[in-house]
């Protein structure tokens, strides 16, 4: 029991560390408890969450993916050109299908470069980004999109019992990595990669298919991230995304996620994300000028992660 | 001496050449090769990725990574300009008595600003576990605040303040050129000893050397090559990471100075992003991200491939969209082949 | 001046939930080379670590010329002039060898800047003394393991230290390094250097040792004089019970079908022209130095690296283009010599380490099943008896000796059918080598097929049914178990027989 409590330990002193940032909210500002702004601090949070879940498993292999910000503008404007009003239901699919394989598509190709090049990840996953990114300022044409249909605004929009959308699929999405991460071989391999590569290779497990995978995965979650973003702004630029990759290893990394690899799991991004988002929350509840909220946010972002015990204890 | 040199010569020099004859072919060698593009490559270069790419490395070679120097590019380069255009009374008196003093008490000022974010990056980092990457993260935004809280949503500009446009638009040597446009000839000055590229060189220099002759140079490869026998030799590992980090800061400042220089006006974005062509530069270079590699002077032919790589595109009339497209394509393909080499 | 330079009274040692050191005491006197004897998890890395001031000791006191001392950081150790030579090696690969030896201490010029002039003739000065061929300006990532230790030696030199603490430094040394080594130790001897030296072999500390003390489970056990000191009374003290010493293998169990075939293997300039096999059931050895290939050997069957020339099959299949999955699917197992680089993640649990070779047998659903894994892991345990109690625990926070028993259940839980055994008892302790040898020979019995890679000759003698001897990339020798001799061997390993 002692010991299920340690292991746990860097999850409590997180929780206690939300805990603490929502009381002295509240004590601020009182309509910061209302359930209105506790969804409004979820939904938004929710989007940071999903691409920060995708993230967190290149960092579990020791990796790290910069390029979730231009997979999202990708996708977007994909969606925003080719599937506005006037498209049937099954159209849509078929469309949001094709998209999310791309954006699969395009974390298999940090993927390939990672294991197979054999490239930092920093780099590769920069040099993808540029490339994302470029593709999205061409198909865009300098146009701005944003006739969508009833059914795909409310993927972003809408409420279903009760409670935003966004904030399911987050929840979903939150779940099955979970799940995947400690209950499944896949996952076990990830850990094993990102722990000790050279070891996990000598123990037979597919060092290149494990890598290709985690990097695959994260570019699917930024897809879905992104469908469910546009479908929230309810417009599709090719700028959008450009700070979520920033976000995302932020909350990753306040959650407990190790740059080295091989250590972290799905709660404490949960807990990292929902930190990020608390702040900026409440500062806009205070009303803190626009310009001070990105500095003070930086000094939250160090100050938070004072609080973990178990970071790396050197490099980067 | 000589022959050790021509042997670390890596895979980047002859990269840089390709290129340059590449674009020189497809450009048309008249218009490339013409000694104003060329100088125009470099100035581009030294006002941007150029000296930050050194800060760079020296965050990376200590095992560390440095994303908060655009910040300081940024909130140098504005502090320096509003220093220097503040209607405010201390300061205009200095304008009008003494303008040579206040633009050294600018300069000073902006370079000990890039010092401050640098000691408290390397103070952090010194101090605690967290990742330099979160750290440098946060004093990115810092920066940034500050950098627009001084802007006040405007741009700030300088004007005829000819001193501070010397250093970066400045330059000791010139070439008059004649340029022919059908029947009308006209006078072209080409400054071929720009200010910013002897600073340029002269940071690079300096650095070249502290890498190899002084023991701060020697531990920040030590802690890159094993972090634990440096710290059983009695390295002070966190003051060598403190002063790399602190240095990086001062020289980023450098740029953000020699950016408005050129500008002649400071505007709050102005050096956003440029840690990351640092990292790139850095990188192609030759750096390797656990550190302990590569050389200031490597590392500048790294910040020079990615500045010749935009010129050009911006040649050939690329857009904006394919030139990212393209960097991003250059750059992992330089990473792969050197990745490739370095592993037989 | 009085005889004793060193004396450590009544140490304590506590980690969170276990006391590493307790009441310790032994002394050290001038100029002479106290062995420090035991087991993995006696203690012997934590008092070094408490004598270098890595670590700061609960209680106790530590007297240095008779004064006493406290050590606040590995720095203060080093200003007392005690150094101490890893067993893995503290140096910074992308250094030259001067740097590395003069790390923290670099001459300096007039004005601040490195006289490297000097960094290379003093580094040069002291690798001549002890002998070395190294070019100090040759960086160490260039240099083979033994030129390695070397620099560490001379590393340690160059502090001129009164005490030099070495951890089992000859654990990757050919037998003329060896004795190169020792000569050197007789020289620092005679200049007054007092030394404390860390070793698992028997065989050599009557050689080198003037006084013998043994750890055991945190304490000193007792003192010997190294001249009249018995084996067996070292080794009682060191393990608590008596070993018998005996031929374990009794009858050769090897049967028809071949668990390895190997033909006309190459690579590069490491392995030329290789042939050999390893029948079902057999425990074939394979000895040499250290360089002559064997690990190599192991490396290229596995997969870990690509082969030139050559044809390997594998319990009766050929492998082609080999990958360490591939090799395992064909029911093959490589227990690697360095168990934290290649063989454990040290920062899981041991019961996610020990399925990490069989995923695919043991959760062939893809899911895991917590419950089979930590009943897996828990019936390792007791059969390999892991000085743990639980298999919760992260694999880094275990003794060396235990690290190998997991790595070991990682492989056992497999089902292979061929292993590949690289140094299988480096760095451990008596009463745990009894225990993998007997495991070794438990696998055999039952039809497994083993190569077992192994400098300890010993080891090697009374394991195997068939030995191959390997210099410098080549078989040299296959030879029948029946009357073998140590000397043999050696002769074969080092090129003193006609081959």
């Amino acid at each position: 029991m002692k010991q299920a409590f340690k292991a746990h330990a860097d999850a409590l002193s997180r929780l206690a560390a939300v805990a603490l940032i929502f009381a002295i909210l509240i004590l601020i500002s009182p309509s910061f408890g209302t359930i209105t702004n506790i969804l409004n601090v979820l939904r938004i949070s929710s989007l940071t969450l999903m691409i920060a879940t995708g993230i967190a498993m290149c960092m579990l292999v020791g990796g790290i993916d910069l390029s979730v910000g231009a997979t999202i503008a990708l996708t977007s404007i994909l969606f925003g050109r080719y599937f506005q009003i006037g498209h049937s239901a099954l159209e849509m699919v078929m469309g949001m299908a094709g998209i999310l394989a791309l954006s699969a598509a395009i974390g298999a190709s940090n993927g390939l470069c990672v294991a197979y090049l054999k490239l930092p990840p920093f780099l590769a996953t920069y040099g993808v980004q540029q490339i994302a990114r470029g593709l999205a300022y061409l198909l865009t044409e300098g146009l701005v999109y944003s006739n969508f249909t009833e059914e795909f605004k409310f993927i972003g929009g809408g409420y279903a019992l009760g409670v935003p959308t966004p904030i399911l699929f987050a929840a979903a999405l939150l779940i099955a990595i979970g799940l995947m991460l400690n209950k499944t071989t896949l996952g076990r391999r990830i850990y094993a990669v990102g722990s000790n590569r050279e070891a996990a290779r000598y123990s037979g497990i597919n060092v290149k298919g494990t890598l290709l995978t985690a990097y695959t995965l994260s570019g699917l979650t930024a897809g879905i991230a992104g469908i469910v973003y546009t479908s929230r702004l309810n417009c599709a630029e090719p700028t959008i995304g450009a700070e979520f990759a920033q976000q995302a290893i932020a909350a990753a990394a306040i959650g407990g996620i190790s740059f080295k690899g091989g250590h972290g799991n799905v709660f404490g991004v949960i807990i990292g994300a929902v930190i990020l988002t608390l702040i900026t929350n409440g500062m806009t509840l205070l009303g803190i000028d626009s310009n001070w909220q990105v500095g003070v946010t930086g000094v939250i972002i160090i100050l938070s992660v004072l609080i973990d015990r178990n970071t790396a204890k050197k490099k980067v | 001496m000589k022959r050790r040199f021509l042997r670390q010569i890596p895979m980047t020099l002859p990269l840089l050449f390709a290129m340059v004859v590449l674009f020189a072919i497809f450009v048309g060698p008249a218009k490339y090769l013409k000694l104003s593009n060329i100088m125009n490559v470099i100035v581009q270069c030294t006002s941007g990725v150029g000296i930050v790419a050194l800060a760079s490395f020296l965050a990376i070679c200590s095992t560390g990574v440095d994303l908060s120097l655009g910040g300081i590019v940024s909130l140098s380069g504005m502090l320096t300009a509003k220093l220097l255009t503040w209607d405010v009374p201390l300061l205009s008196g200095l304008r009008e008595q003494s303008p040579a003093l206040l633009l050294a008490l600018a300069v000073l000022a902006s370079i000990a600003t890039g010092a401050l974010v640098g000691s408290l990056n390397g103070l952090i980092l010194s101090r605690t576990n967290i990742p330099s990457f979160i750290i440098t993260l946060g004093t990115y935004k810092i920066c940034e605040t500050l950098s627009r809280v001084i802007a006040d949503g405007t741009t700030v500009r300088v004007n005829g303040n000819a001193a501070f446009e010397f250093i970066g638009g400045g330059s000791l040597l010139n070439v008059q050129q004649i340029v022919k446009q059908g029947a009308r000839q006209s006078v072209r000055t080409v400054g071929v000893l720009p200010v910013s590229v002897l600073i340029l060189f002269f940071l690079y220099l300096v650095f070249s050397i502290v890498m190899k002759r002084t023991r701060f140079g020697t531990y920040v490869y030590a802690i890159g090559g094993n972090y634990d026998a440096a710290e059983l030799s009695g390295i002070d590992t966190r003051r060598t990471r403190f002063r790399a980090f602190l240095l990086g800061g001062m020289i980023a400042a450098v740029t953000g100075i020699i950016m408005t220089s050129r500008l002649t006006a400071a505007s709050a974005s102005n050096g956003l992003g440029l840690e990351f062509d640092g990292i790139a530069a850095a990188v192609v270079g030759g750096a390797a991200m656990t550190g302990g590699r590569s050389t200031p002077w490597r590392t500048l032919i790294g910040a020079f491939i990615i500045s010749v790589l935009r010129n050009g595109f911006n040649m050939i009339g690329m857009s904006n969209s394919l030139q990212m497209i393209a960097i991003g394509a250059v750059l992992i393909f330089v990473v792969a082949v050197d990745a490739a080499r370095n592993r037989r | 001046m009085s005889d004793t330079i060193l004396e450590v009274r009544n140490i304590c040692k506590d980690f969170p939930g276990v006391r590493a050191l307790e009441d310790v005491s032994f002394d050290l006197k001038r100029g002479e080379v106290h062995i420090l004897l035991g087991e993995n998890g006696a203690g012997k890395s934590t008092l070094m670590k408490v004598l270098t001031g890595v670590y700061h000791p609960e209680k106790g006191e530590i007297f240095l010329n008779g004064k006493e001392v406290r050590f606040e950081t590995p720095r203060d150790a080093q200003l007392m002039r005690i150094a101490i030579i890893f067993q893995e090696f503290n140096l910074a690969p992308n250094l030259t060898v001067a740097q590395n030896i003069y790390l923290g201490r670099e001459p300096l010029k007039r004005g601040g800047l490195i006289d490297r002039q000097k960094l290379n003739r003093d580094a040069r000065a002291i690798l001549d003394f002890l002998k070395a061929d190294i070019d100090p300006s040759a960086r160490v990532e260039a240099l083979g393991v033994a030129h390695q230790q070397l620099v560490e030696v001379a590393k340690a030199l160059s502090i001129d230290s009164e005490i030099l603490i070495m951890d089992e430094p000859t654990a990757t040394l050919s037998e003329k390094e060896i004795n190169t080594l020792f000569d050197t130790i007789r020289s620092l001897q005679s200049r007054g250097v007092s030394i404390i030296y860390i070793s698992h072999r028997l065989q050599e500390v009557k050689l080198i040792g003037n006084r013998i003390t043994v750890l055991r489970d945190g304490r000193t056990v007792g003192t010997r004089d190294a001249a009249n000191a018995e084996l067996d009374d070292l080794i009682r003290m060191m393990v608590g019970r008596e070993i018998k010493r005996r031929r374990i293998r009794e009858k050769n169990t090897a049967r028809d079908g071949f668990a390895l075939e190997v033909s006309h293997l190459s690579q590069g300039k490491l392995l030329k022209d290789i042939s050999l096999n390893v029948r079902r059931g057999e425990i074939v050895g394979l000895a040499g130095l250290v360089g002559s290939g064997r690990t190599e050997l192991a490396q290229a069957v596995y997969g870990v690296t690509r082969r030139d020339a050559g044809e390997v099959s594998i319990c009766g299949k050929p492998v082609a283009n080999p990958t360490p999955m591939k090799c395992i699917r064909q029911k093959m197992g490589f227990i690697s010599e360095s168990r934290k680089e290649f063989g454990l993640a040290l920062n899981l649990p041991i019961r996610v380490n020990i399925t990490h070779a069989g995923l695919r047998t043991i959760f062939p659903s893809g899911i895991v099943d917590v419950k089979k894994e930590r009943k897996i892991a828990e019936e390792f345990r007791k059969k390999l008896r892991m000085a743990t109690p639980d298999v919760e625990r992260d694999v880094k926070a275990l003794s060396g000796g235990t690290q190998q028993k997991v790595v070991l259940a990682k492989w056992l839980s497999t089902d292979s059918e061929f292993l590949v055994f690289d140094e299988p008892t480096r760095g451990i302790d008596v009463g745990a080598k009894e225990e993998i040898h007997n495991m070794i020979v438990d696998l055999a019995e039952r039809g497994v097929g083993i190569l077992m890679i192994s400098s300890d000759l010993p080891e090697v003698l009374t394991l195997s049914d068939r030995i191959y001897v390997m210099r410098e990339g080549r078989i040299v020798r296959e030879i029948d178990h029946e009357g073998v001799m140590q000397e043999e061997v050696i002769a074969y390993a080092t090129g003193g027989a006609a081959t």
